[in-house]
């Protein structure tokens, strides 16, 4: 997959400020220490080593992974980012958290994913979107099937939050090109 | 009450609207259904049944008809 560029994108509300590496890692970093969003990444409070995050974390790549910025119109301050992964078969994975609380219940993922998979769906030869989601992680729920996505499969007991010894069980969401662009977040970019 | 009743009662309870919400109503057509909202019907529905709901249960949940249909299933 040759590189792709991406320019900002705009939704009703908000800019998605495309960031290299070293700018994802200083608007995620406080994330490493954020226990409610990393509960809903990783499934567990525990702090995360910048090593680990350097590795782990949800930072973009060259190729295949981007990081967007959620930045207010008007603002120059990120509430959240919003990173996506492209697989070399067509299917891509998000992966967002908005670490400003006063944003939170205000339908900020929605609104950004949307623009997001209109984007990747229209541009980047994507077939499919998916998502993992731990099954008490109900915001992130909500925003899947508010987007229209499909509950298509579940993972008992597939891991364990080695803070509180929790088992837990996710859930799996799809999302295909042509539902999508049935659907009523779907944006027909010029000329199609 | 029947289910229907105690499902609208729940969801309105929980989008701070009581009594302004209906059997028909689904999270597509409610502004004040948003992820918070969600997270105190799935919360609302766990107090009033006195256990938690499965990954699927709670996956499943996109309108009032549905938290009725669980409710009289559970």
């Amino acid at each position: 997959m040759s590189k792709l560029v991406i320019g900002p994108l705009e939704t009703e509300r908000f800019i998605l400020k495309p960031m290299g590496m070293l700018e994802a890692l200083r608007v995620t970093n406080r994330w490493r220490h954020d226990p409610d969003i990393l509960n809903g990444l990783m499934q567990t409070s525990k702090p995360r080593s910048l090593g680990h995050w350097l590795l782990r974390g949800p930072l973009p790549r060259t190729r295949n992974r981007f990081a967007f910025a959620i930045i207010p119109k008007g603002e120059t301050v990120p509430i959240g980012a919003h990173m996506v992964r492209l697989q070399g078969y067509r299917s891509a994975f998000g992966t967002v958290a908005v670490h400003d609380r006063n944003w939170w219940g205000r339908n900020v993922v929605v609104e950004a994913r949307a623009r997001l998979m209109n984007h990747f769906f229209a541009h980047c030869g994507v077939e499919r979107f998916y998502g993992v989601v731990d099954s008490r992680n109900v915001a992130s729920i909500f925003s899947y099937r508010r987007l229209g996505f499909d509950h298509v499969g579940t993972w008992h007991r597939q891991k364990q939050n080695p803070v509180t010894g929790e088992v837990i069980d996710f859930v799996n969401f799809e999302m295909f090109r042509d539902q999508w662009v049935k659907g009523p977040f779907w944006e027909a970019p010029d000329g199609q | 009450m029947g289910s229907e009743a105690r499902a609208c009662a729940i969801v309105g309870d929980a989008l701070n609207c009581p009594g302004a919400i209906g059997i028909g109503a689904e999270m597509n057509s409610v502004a004040a259904w948003d992820s918070l909202g969600h997270m105190a019907i799935v919360a609302g529905m766990e107090r009033e049944l006195g256990h938690a709901l499965t990954a699927e249960q709670i996956a499943s949940i996109t309108s009032v008809r549905r938290v009725a249909e669980l409710l009289e299933a559970l």
